[in-house]
């Protein structure tokens, strides 16, 4: 991982973040699907990240989404959260030579199943918390929970899109 | 003492983890914490600066909308004015004379929305007016067709607004044709409609009835709209009847707002407060 990579996660925090804030908090598929695509970037650093630096990066991004939605700790407990379970999930999906050192998290590097299988389980679990933490009780479960299904739908798709369309064009690669 | 420290040193992912959480799930709970209150809402100057910036872009897509909104509220206003003045008399010479300190208890102040949320279980606005324009936590906010919310926090140029479409605030309403009290409260869902609570159920009830604020609260002036009911229910164990209120604020379209200053809020306030625990 060379500094031009860090220089990019860095700015599509900040665009990612902006663009959460000013547009995706206003869109609302059908009144139950929003689309949290903050998070992307906080599932794209690198591995050789330690778990802490995770937690403290996914808990100061988190607080400054809240501070926007006016949600003082709801973002930041939902992505400390998938921070936290992330090193252990990257762990689970071990390919069989092990990861590379250097290796990024792209389907470029380690295939869309792979790409999968890492951010189904991660955007789902910080949506359930999110929208669980925020409805402050169990008392419209199935309604809670369906409105996090949705939204991880929305936001899957839309980190598929983008990771689709930075991934290198074949040939290009260095 | 040295195992203690390798014991932490070994957990230390896991501890970090639940410190960050504790903090985190403190803020969710201590939702008027000093923390809360002086940096994470969006009356920060850095948060509220970008979304004034967006919502500069975004108001040329809605200019048309606020237009007839205003005109509206300038017909109702206008329609008022008309029918208060009586014929054949100079209206300056009786303003000069009623006016008087009594009177004057209202102010208001007009405000942008610059932020404004209705889907989600607890919403709030941002205002473009802060401190320096005299806003103070606690008034009240009305828009062109009804009540809107509360104020929460004001920094120097903006405030956060607690939206009526927020679970935990509850008004003191009026149905304007009887006088009957009740309590409106939004219970998440549908922005479009609220809820009246505690009305007896000896009182009568029309579909289409409007809901006014009473003279209880010190943020909203007597009998500002809030609503007209479309739809009640009552089943035969009940006290209270079931009303579901139609808001008269469209919150989708809200674009501008006034903060209503109560020139006598403190004096009422710190009356009660008096008088009231000699019943108790």
């Amino acid at each position: 991982m060379n500094r031009s990579n860090y220089i990019s996660l860095a700015a599509s925090f900040i665009f990612l973040g902006l663009l959460q804030v000013t547009v995706l908090k206003n869109l609302v598929l059908g009144n139950y699907s929003s689309c949290f695509i903050y998070i992307l970037p906080l599932l794209l650093i690198p591995l050789e990240v330690s778990a802490i630096a995770l937690m403290a990066t996914g808990f100061l991004y988190g607080i400054s989404i809240d501070t926007f939605y006016d949600t003082p700790g709801i973002h930041a407990a939902s992505a400390v959260l998938i921070m936290y379970l992330r090193p252990g999930l990257i762990r689970i999906l071990t390919p069989g030579g092990g990861y590379d050192a250097g290796t990024q998290i792209s389907a470029a590097e380690l295939g869309w199943g792979w790409v999968l299988s890492y951010l189904i389980p991660l955007i789902f679990i910080h949506h359930v918390a999110l929208f669980f933490i925020e409805a402050g009780n169990l008392g419209m479960f199935w309604v809670t929970l369906g409105k996090a299904t949705m939204s991880s739908i929305f936001t899957l798709v839309v980190s598929l899109i983008i990771l689709y369309i930075r991934m290198p064009q074949k040939g290009s690669r260095l | 003492m040295y195992s203690l420290f390798q014991f932490l040193y070994r957990n230390r992912a896991f501890l970090t983890f639940l410190f960050l959480e504790v903090i985190s799930f403190w803020l969710v709970l201590n939702d008027r914490s000093y923390l809360g209150a002086k940096f994470f809402n969006s009356s920060n100057r850095l948060a509220a600066n970008v979304l004034n910036i967006s919502s500069n872009v975004s108001d040329y897509f809605s200019l048309g909308k606020v237009n007839a909104q205003l005109a509206e509220e300038n017909r109702q206003l206008h329609e008022i004015l008309l029918n208060q003045t009586p014929k054949g008399i100079d209206p300056i010479r009786i303003d000069s004379v009623s006016i008087d300190s009594v009177n004057h208890v209202y102010e208001m102040i007009a405000a942008k929305v610059i932020n404004n949320s209705t889907r989600r279980v607890n919403n709030y606005l941002t205002i473009n007016k802060g401190s320096d324009d005299g806003i103070l936590p606690g008034m009240g906010v009305v828009g062109p067709q009804g009540i809107v919310g509360k104020v929460k926090y004001s920094s120097k140029h903006f405030s956060s607004v607690i939206s009526l479409l927020h679970t935990e605030f509850l008004i003191s309403t009026a149905v304007k044709r009887n006088q009957v009290y009740g309590t409106l409260r939004w219970t998440s869902g549908d922005a479009l409609y609220a809820d009246l609570q505690y009305v007896p159920r000896h009182v009568s009830l029309q579909v289409g009835d409007t809901i006014v604020t009473s003279g209880f609260n010190t943020i909203f002036p007597e009998g500002y709209q809030a609503g007209t009911i479309s739809e009640f229910t009552i089943s035969d164990d009940a006290t209270f009847y079931t009303v579901k209120v139609k808001l008269a604020t469209d919150f989708y379209s809200l674009r501008y707002v006034y903060v209503v200053k109560n020139l006598l809020a403190e004096e009422k306030d710190s009356l009660e407060q008096v008088t009231i625990p000699d019943y108790e």
